[in-house]
């Protein structure tokens, strides 16, 4: 496994969290407004 | 060889089954932050009215839940737990510790939830009389019940292995080794069989020799016989 492969699975788990954290916040707005 | 190569060096997945697994990590890791994110301001929903509601039943409903909160805790608890299988289960392909990432949703929800028993019970909204004393105790216990797990999460050597996992944590299981072995060995054997490889004309001689005993001892009956030689021929003329 290379570095380059570390990187990226890093910054695709930091994304998925985040992008998690987004859509959770986004569908709680669109389902109780 | 490119076979033996497969089987002794890393269990790293590549080509479609990285790809696979990289997909499916992500979204259960996307999936259990959205449900614990969901929980969360449900929950903060639910304490900026006091603590407690209802909603349906045969009864006059005294305090109405907000807005969709009746479907979205539960909905969020099951799809929490769902798609925190799915980050371990793909997290766990992708080989090292990555599956374990799933265990930090227990602290996560814990600690977020804990935040809220914190932060209403200090300052309980519409209320006069200062802090309550049970959603604080609330907040202790989920203090201790998410905070000692991710202490245990947080030790430079695990967290380590899951985010930045060493080569070491690539060697193949031995039942890995297998399962990969009898993949590749399956493989070989299949397009070996596509390619109809010429054969040695002593290894054909043999071979004509044992479906004619078969034949004479009535094992293969003569279609079977002419059917098979044709595609020993066949193969030695490719």
């Amino acid at each position: 496994m290379t570095n380059a492969a570390r990187l990226a699975l890093l910054l695709l788990i930091a994304a998925s969290i985040a992008g998690g954290i987004w859509l959770g916040d986004w569908l709680f707005e669109v389902v109780t407004s | 060889m490119r076979g033996s190569k497969q089987v002794t060096g890393s269990s790293f997945p590549r080509g479609a089954d990285l790809a696979k697994a990289s997909l499916g990590f992500a979204l259960g890791l996307a999936g259990a932050a959205c449900a614990i994110t969901l929980l969360f301001l449900a929950m903060r929903s639910v304490m900026e009215i006091g603590g407690s509601c209802a909603s349906g039943g045969p009864y006059e409903v005294a305090n109405p839940c907000p807005k969709g909160v009746g479907w979205i805790v539960p909905a969020s608890i099951f799809g929490g737990l769902f798609f925190v299988g799915v980050a371990i289960a793909y997290g766990s392909r992708l080989g090292g510790d990555y599956g374990t990432l799933g265990a930090f949703a227990w602290p996560a929800l814990f600690l977020t939830l804990g935040w809220n028993f914190l932060e209403y019970g200090v300052d309980p909204p519409g209320a006069d009389d200062g802090p309550v004393v049970s959603w604080l105790f609330c907040a202790a216990l989920f203090a201790v019940m998410g905070g000692l797990p991710l202490i245990g999460l947080l030790r430079p050597t695990t967290l380590r292995k899951m985010l930045w996992p060493p080569e070491s944590d690539f060697v193949r299981r031995p039942d890995a080794r297998l399962h990969d072995a009898r993949r590749d060995l399956t493989r070989t054997l299949r397009a070996a069989a596509s390619r109809r490889a010429p054969q040695p004309s002593g290894e054909l001689v043999d071979d004509l020799e044992r479906l004619a005993r078969l034949h004479r001892e009535g094992a293969l009956d003569a279609d079977e016989y002419e059917r098979a030689k044709e595609r020993l021929l066949g193969g030695a003329e490719a």
